[in-house]
């Protein structure tokens, strides 16, 4: 043969075997999680899935203990530059690290990004763009024993006033030992949060200068806490526990824990019923809580961050964010998923998720502030002091107002 | 104790005396294996009755079957090799830099000895937390990163073992160092056939605690890992609590079976403090 | 003259006599190859991070731009005016005073208790041990419900002295207290095996000539036992001290991740590590609360080694 053919035969395959390669070039992604034994075969699953659809893509999940574990793992990796591709995470723990990630917003179409749940949006924008997306959710909502509370409270009087009714000394000892609600106000102050947004308050004005958690909001949304104080429980264990030893009637709790306070209650002999957070005086809204996924751009190839983003777009689908909220007890993301006939189903058939979901599609989340995991301890400061009679509510309030605006800058 | 030692008066005192230590000690004990008991029923109990206030302590059946989930849960068969192996070689080679170390400072007089001793201590001060991000950047930059080298290296030697075993080398008479020298024996020598198996209960000790210590090391096996077949026990039992609860039944099973080779060192090292040691070198 | 007057200077400020001999110099060679295979690893991972934290502490960490903006002393301003710093200074200072002599204390009449010939001693010995090596999780549970006000078998007893209900872990004034109980309750057996160790290695011919001038028991104990057991009573007087300025795990557990009602149990450690590693990334303020505390410890340390250089007898 002419090596002129020879030549052209090679050039041919050679860019035949390179149309190839670009077209199906393989790459693989790390995914750091804190899903523990409960959730990771159902993680697997959705991964297994997009792993079949999209062939040369493989993604390993590496687990990263508890949620403070992953925390630290994910900042100590941040400093070394040895970050993966991409990482379940909280707001607070993206806020400090934005600028090494690769924001998915931008790749995903106009749809998509409408699509997921508004209150979720602002709690995943930053600088306006959209970095991350909402993973694994939940929201706060309310818990009673069917048996001593028969219809849940409506609004906050009523809350209000079963909780009185409730507290009580069942034994004669002489202390109460059975009280109507409960908090965790050094653990939770969300419980706090929704008072306040359902009072119509915020912890800080629209643009961020000045605080207004103090004001005449926040201190109806304080006192009513309060007003509640004598009729519940303070800890700062689970709820769960009390709820099992007869020490709570009812309370406010995130949705994520429906397993175990169901469990405690079966445990005690009581039918437990799952219902909307009281109105209160402006609205009824409920905070929803959980971490979002990020992508990382600090030594990621472009296939390798094209690939992180197509899994996240993935998991933001109907079908599997519905999987995943049915399987581990969170509640799907977007709005689309809602009016699927699987999660109309789920909740048709599954009672208690029926005030959960009505209460996702107007859920608020928390603010994006840089200092905000600072401005949580404050809050959960006063919350617990004004709870446990430490301070009256306008002190406590006024103190943490002070405290926040320092962290104003 | 021998009769011919005590006075009449006092063997009623002493019986009584020796009556209340027992009481006293059983009391002790009680207490102290409450959790241990605690643990290891609840590992065979039914999820329910876990939390029950009041608790029950003694399941109704027995759950053998929270042992197989456990176990299932993880790859814990990897988990129990990587942490033998991390301890057994942790607590090998700290011994030997310690005793080389402890030596040292115990017996030799050199340039520095106490500045550096201070500075040794010093460096317990500070939480340990604090060491791990500087640190987490230097196993990463040798490429130790996932790898066995950042589980082992960095726990071969422990200044808390240096100082323990300082304070037990120290009291070895320096007649015996004398007497060994006049023979020709050379200082290494002497350490090693002579102190340290006049010193088994100290270096027992030593050898103990940090096997205890890198079995349970949790922290820095997860942040120094990240695949499951580098990972040990501990970072396998936080699989077993989320945020909102945990299943504690079976992360009692899997917390009895992580105790048991604990358990088998101590009853051994045990064996070596019973036999004692009886220093008639001297004489 | 000058040389007169300089040859006094340099008298004045003579070196030790040790210093002058080539043995002392060759000795030094051989005790810095002895401390060299501990010394390189505790070099790189010990010494190299601490002195980083002291240079991190003035900073204001960034986790993307490491180690961020240098503020000299800001994180240390910042620290000496939290009111919550100088709270946990205060609750340190009450946990180490009152856990570590009780300990001690406690953990000598174990390990005497356990250094006799009595039966069922492995029995005993594991028992105490195991306190310590029993994972936290179960330990906490336990004490959980023996703290617990309504059902925990603590008020349960304290009740038949007439004592009322003690909400331990959530009143503020017992937050600190039930801490401390359980420190003791889980360190015990763990000092008490290191003063065992040290117990079996006193030379038996000290009893043997105590016991030929007819020494009671109890005398013994006071002059043979105790000063031929003071190393091992100094290290792990050391030890503790040092262990206790650094409680942190057991409020952990004990309080659901909280630092007890009101922030009652906090103590320097669990300030420092809510300043930087609870969801808030001020890993510079931390570190500055680590310098005081090291400093803190230091002086006490120095302190003790003054106070007990003439009282530790070595055979």
């Amino acid at each position: 043969m002419k090596s002129w053919k020879i030549g052209a035969i090679g050039l041919v395959l050679v860019l035949l075997f390179g149309l190839f390669a670009m077209a199906e070039e393989n790459v693989t992604i790390t995914f750091w999680h804190a899903m523990s034994s409960g959730h990771q075969p159902n993680l697997q699953n959705l991964v297994d899935d997009f792993m079949a659809e999209y062939p040369y893509i493989t993604v390993e999940l590496s687990y990263q203990g508890g949620y403070g574990d992953l925390q630290q793992k994910i900042n100590a990796a941040v400093v070394a530059g040895n970050v993966p591709t991409m990482a379940q995470a909280y707001e607070n723990w993206v806020t400090p690290i934005v600028e090494v990630l690769y924001p998915i917003g931008p790749h995903m179409t106009g749809l998509e990004k409408a699509d997921i749940i508004d209150g979720l949006v602002p709690s995943n924008t930053y600088n306006g763009i959209l970095y991350t997306v909402p993973f694994n959710k939940s929201i706060m909502v309310f818990y009673y024993r069917k048996d001593l509370v028969p219809t849940p409270p409506a609004t906050w009087e009523e809350y209000l006033q079963m909780a009185k009714d409730l507290t009580a000394d069942t034994n004669d000892d002489g202390t109460i030992d059975q009280f109507g609600t409960g908090f965790r106000p050094s653990a939770n102050p969300e419980q706090f949060l929704n008072f306040l947004e359902e009072a119509g308050g915020s912890i800080l004005n629209e643009d961020w200068t000045e605080v207004t958690i103090n004001n005449e909001a926040g201190l109806a949304a304080m006192e009513y806490a309060a007003s509640l104080a004598p009729y519940s429980l303070i800890t700062s264990a689970y709820m769960s526990d009390a709820f099992q030893a007869n020490q709570v009637c009812m309370f406010i709790d995130t949705s994520a824990g429906y397993y175990y306070n169901n469990k405690a209650a079966e445990t005690a002999g009581f039918e437990m019923g799952v219902a909307r957070v009281p109105v209160g005086p402006v609205n009824q809204k409920s905070m929803i809580q959980g971490t979002n996924l990020g992508v990382f751009d600090m030594n990621q190839t472009q296939a390798q961050k094209d690939a992180a983003v197509l899994l996240a777009r993935f998991l933001l689908l109907a079908n599997k964010t519905v999987f995943w909220a049915e399987k581990g007890g969170y509640q799907p993301v977007t709005k689309s998923a809602y009016v699927t006939e699987e999660w109309k189903n789920w909740v048709a058939t599954h009672e208690y998720q029926q005030a959960i979901s009505a209460q996702m599609l107007d859920g608020f989340s928390q603010i994006l502030h840089p200092n905000y995991g600072d401005m949580r301890d404050i809050i959960a400061t006063s919350f617990e002091e004004a709870m446990m009679g430490e301070a009256a509510p306008k002190e406590a309030l006024d103190a943490a107002a002070g405290e926040l605006g320092a962290l104003l800058e | 104790m021998n009769s011919r030692y005590l006075v009449d008066g006092n063997l009623l005192r002493q019986r009584t005396y020796r009556l209340v230590l027992y009481f006293l000690l059983f009391a002790g004990c009680a207490i102290m294996l409450l959790p241990f008991f605690w643990m290891v029923t609840t590992s065979f109990k039914v999820e329910s009755e876990v939390l029950r206030m009041p608790p029950r302590w003694i399941p109704k059946n027995w759950q053998w079957i929270n042992y197989i989930k456990a176990w299932n849960v993880a790859p814990f068969g990897r988990y129990f090799f990587n942490s033998f192996f991390m301890a057994i070689s942790t607590t090998i080679g700290e011994v030997i830099t310690t005793i080389l170390a402890a030596y040292a400072f115990a017996k030799m007089r050199f340039f520095g000895k106490t500045t550096i001793f201070a500075v040794l201590l010093g460096t317990l001060m500070i939480p340990g937390q604090m060491l791990l991000i500087p640190n987490y950047v230097t196993i990463t930059r040798l490429g130790w990163f996932d790898r066995y080298e950042a589980l082992i290296v960095p726990w071969l030697a422990s200044v808390f073992g240096i100082f323990l075993l300082r304070q037990f080398f120290r009291s070895i008479p320096d007649e015996l160092r004398e007497a060994s020298r006049i023979d020709g024996c050379s200082r290494f020598r002497f350490l090693w056939q002579i102190v340290v198996p006049l010193s088994k209960p100290a270096i027992m000790t030593v050898a103990l605690l940090k096997f205890l210590g890198s079995w349970n090391a949790f922290l820095w096996v997860l942040i120094m890992t990240n695949s499951d077949k580098m990972r040990t026990i501990p970072v396998g039992l936080t699989l077993f609590s989320s945020e909102v609860g945990t299943a504690y039944e079976q992360l009692m099973a899997a917390s009895v079976l992580a105790i048991i080779p604990v358990l088998i060192l101590f009853f051994f090292t045990q064996k070596q403090f019973i036999q004692g040691v009886a220093r008639t070198g001297i004489k | 003259m000058g040389k007169e007057r300089l040859v006094e200077y340099l008298h004045r400020f003579s070196l030790p006599e040790s210093w002058r001999k080539v043995s002392f110099w060759k000795e030094t060679v051989a005790a810095y190859l002895y401390l060299l295979p501990a010394f390189v690893i505790l070099g790189a991972f010990v010494f190299y991070p601490f002195f980083s934290a002291f240079r991190l502490s003035t900073f204001k960490w960034s986790v993307v731009r490491p180690p961020g903006t240098f503020v000299g002393w800001g994180n240390y301003h910042y620290i000496f005016h939290d009111k919550y710093f100088w709270r946990a200074l205060w609750h340190t200072f009450y946990y180490v005073g009152v856990n570590v002599p009780v300990t001690l204390f406690l953990a000598l009449l174990v390990a005497n208790l356990l250094n006799k010939s009595l039966r069922f001693l492995t029995f005993t010995r594991t028992s105490y041990f195991l306190a310590y090596i029993t994972p936290l999780v179960a330990v906490s549970m336990v004490w959980r419900w023996l703290y617990n006000w309504q059902y925990g078998l603590l008020n349960y007893f304290l009740g038949f002295f007439g004592v009322s209900l003690i909400n331990w872990l959530g009143d503020k004034r017992f937050a600190l207290p039930a801490v401390i109980i359980l420190s003791i309750w889980r360190f015990v057996g763990y000092e008490a095996i290191i003063l065992l160790a040290g117990l079996q290695g006193i030379d038996k011919m000290y009893y043997e000539a105590a016991r030929i001038d007819g020494a009671s028991g109890f005398q013994v104990w006071r002059k043979v036992t105790v000063p031929l057991l003071t190393p091992q009573i100094f290290f792990v007087f050391i030890i503790s001290l040092i262990g206790s300025f650094k409680v942190f795990t057991e409020i952990y557990v004990l309080f659901g991740g909280t630092s007890g009602p009101l922030r009652s149990a906090e103590t320097l450690v669990y300030y420092i590590m809510r300043q930087g590693f609870f969801g808030t990334n001020h890993l510079g303020r931390a570190a500055a609360a680590s310098v005081v505390l090291f400093c803190i410890i230091f002086i006490f340390t120095l302190f003790q080694l003054q106070i007990t250089q003439k009282r530790v007898h070595y055979q």
